[in-house]
């Protein structure tokens, strides 16, 4: 018990004690120096010396941590500023970078997803290829079979197609014998019969997308005639004899009349139908009406199908007529120059989709 | 599907309207078809005349229509509509689309001319 103080003790008078020892110790150096009075004052000179340096240094570093506390206050204003101003950025800057990140890869989910969508159209059938384009894709997603099955067919009717025109021109140019061309024009009468076969099943199946001509090139569809061509655009021929003359005017009267005959049905059908739907709106018979006016117009709609009908059974019996009227050799031009003709308003399409645009 | 059409009419008794003018449409009510062949006929000079049927007449037809197919094992999707059905000079001609196919290869002209429907 006694120990503890004692040493705490001891050791505080130690280093109580060492300084007055070093400073007895300088004493005994003054003293011993003392009999040389200058030695002494120099000595005392050199103490205030030192003092007065030891002074001097501690005003120094004083003045010197001032100076920095000062610098640092000034300017730690601005510092501070930048710094917030540098965090700030570099905050947003990472919010950018994680939304750029997430949109990419929501992008890398849809883009798998269109593809998982593709193989399984590709797989179905579907035809995909350069007359649909783009709007293929808008019905691969979609329920209806007709439609899809519709679009491979078409597309396999226009590949036929074009190999079909590419023979009867190098026949004509080759001029090959009439039997020969006889065999190319009723292959060709016969695929346009397959192509109004393969219509009024869709006209069935959706009425709706036979007319709107989705089906088509964009330059096609800009003659899009009740879901297709127009019967008398099938009418462009050359050298003709008289008596053909004749024959080939009243084909074009009377496909013409009929066409406008069906044109004037179409616009009483739009005319009844437009009547059906509109009401008063401050009627209050109620929704018995409603309905009624509903199931009319549903019904009105139906009509759409007879008209594609007629209108595809028009050009079919134009056409036909027209292979009557003409010579076999006459025939194969006609039905070149028409290939030709839905050619050309197809590669129209393409050109124009390609078309140099300005930015917006 | 005429001979039917003929019975049909025959019953409905309506033999006088069909023979009483050059040339009748017998369609159904609001029927856009009628239209079309109305208009056409009347492009050609021929004013015809107009007979509406009913529709529970046109559905015993079509019903008569359908069993008389089965029998004779037509199993065809897609059938020509029985109506409008048209007639010239008393006789049925068929629906409009055999109207049109009798025009666009020129014979509709000289029956309508035959008829006395038309002249010149």
């Amino acid at each position: 018990m006694n120990s503890a103080p004692t040493q705490v003790a001891a050791s505080g008078r130690l280093s109580i004690y060492e300084p007055n020892h070093q400073i007895s110790m300088w004493g005994d150096s003054f003293k011993a120096d003392s009999s040389q009075n200058t030695s002494a004052s120099t000595i005392v000179e050199g103490e205030v010396k030192l003092s007065d340096k030891l002074e001097d240094n501690s005003h120094e570093a004083l003045r010197q941590s001032k100076k920095f506390d000062q610098e640092a206050n000034r300017p730690s204003d601005k510092v501070l500023r930048r710094l917030a101003q540098n965090r700030e950025a570099a905050r947003k800057s990472r919010l950018r970078k994680k939304a750029y990140v997430q949109q990419l890869e929501s992008s890398r989910i849809k883009l798998s997803q269109l593809e998982q969508e593709l193989g399984r159209a590709r797989q179905q059938g579907l035809y995909i290829g350069g007359n649909l384009g783009d709007s293929a894709l808008g019905f691969s997603g979609s329920v209806n079979s007709g439609v899809a099955a519709f679009e491979m067919e078409y597309g396999h009717w226009v590949e036929e197609q074009n190999r079909q025109i590419c023979e009867l021109r190098t026949g004509l140019q080759a001029h090959v014998s009439d039997i020969e061309l006889r065999i190319l024009v009723e292959s060709g009468m016969a695929h346009y019969d397959n192509l109004f076969r393969i219509k009024t099943i869709a006209a069935k199946s959706d009425v709706f997308y036979l007319m709107s001509g989705m089906w088509k090139t964009t330059a096609e569809r800009f003659f899009l005639w009740i879901g297709g061509f127009r019967p008398s655009e099938l009418l462009k021929l050359e050298p003709l004899t008289e008596q053909q003359v004749v024959a080939v005017y009243n084909l074009q009267q009377s496909s013409q009349q009929a066409e406008d005959a069906l044109s004037q049905g179409m616009d009483k059908l739009q005319q009844t139908l437009a009547e059906t739907l509109t009401s008063d709106p401050l009627d209050l018979s109620g929704t018995n009406n409603y309905m009624e006016q509903m199931t009319v117009a549903v019904g009105k709609l139906e009509a759409l199908v007879s008209f594609v009908n007629q209108a595809d059974h028009l050009r079919q019996q134009t056409l036909q007529q027209m292979y009557k009227i003409l010579t076999t050799r006459q025939a194969a031009r006609g039905l070149l120059a028409l290939g030709d003709y839905f050619q050309r308003l197809r590669a129209l399409s393409s050109l124009w989709a390609a078309r140099p645009r300005e930015p917006a | 599907m005429e001979q039917l059409v003929m019975v049909a009419i025959k019953e409905e008794g309506l033999i006088p309207i069909v023979e009483g003018s050059m040339v009748v449409i017998v369609g159904r009510r609001g029927c856009h078809m009628n239209f079309v062949a109305q208009r056409l006929l009347e492009r050609l000079k021929a004013y015809p005349t107009m007979y509406e049927v009913s529709e529970e007449f046109v559905a015993r037809m079509t019903l008569m229509h359908n069993l008389g197919r089965t029998l004779r094992g037509d199993y065809k999707t897609l059938v020509a509509p029985l109506f409008p059905a048209i007639f010239i000079g008393g006789k049925l001609v068929g629906g409009l689309d055999q109207l049109i196919a009798i025009h666009v290869t020129g014979k509709l002209i000289p029956m309508l001319k035959e008829a006395g429907a038309i002249w010149l």
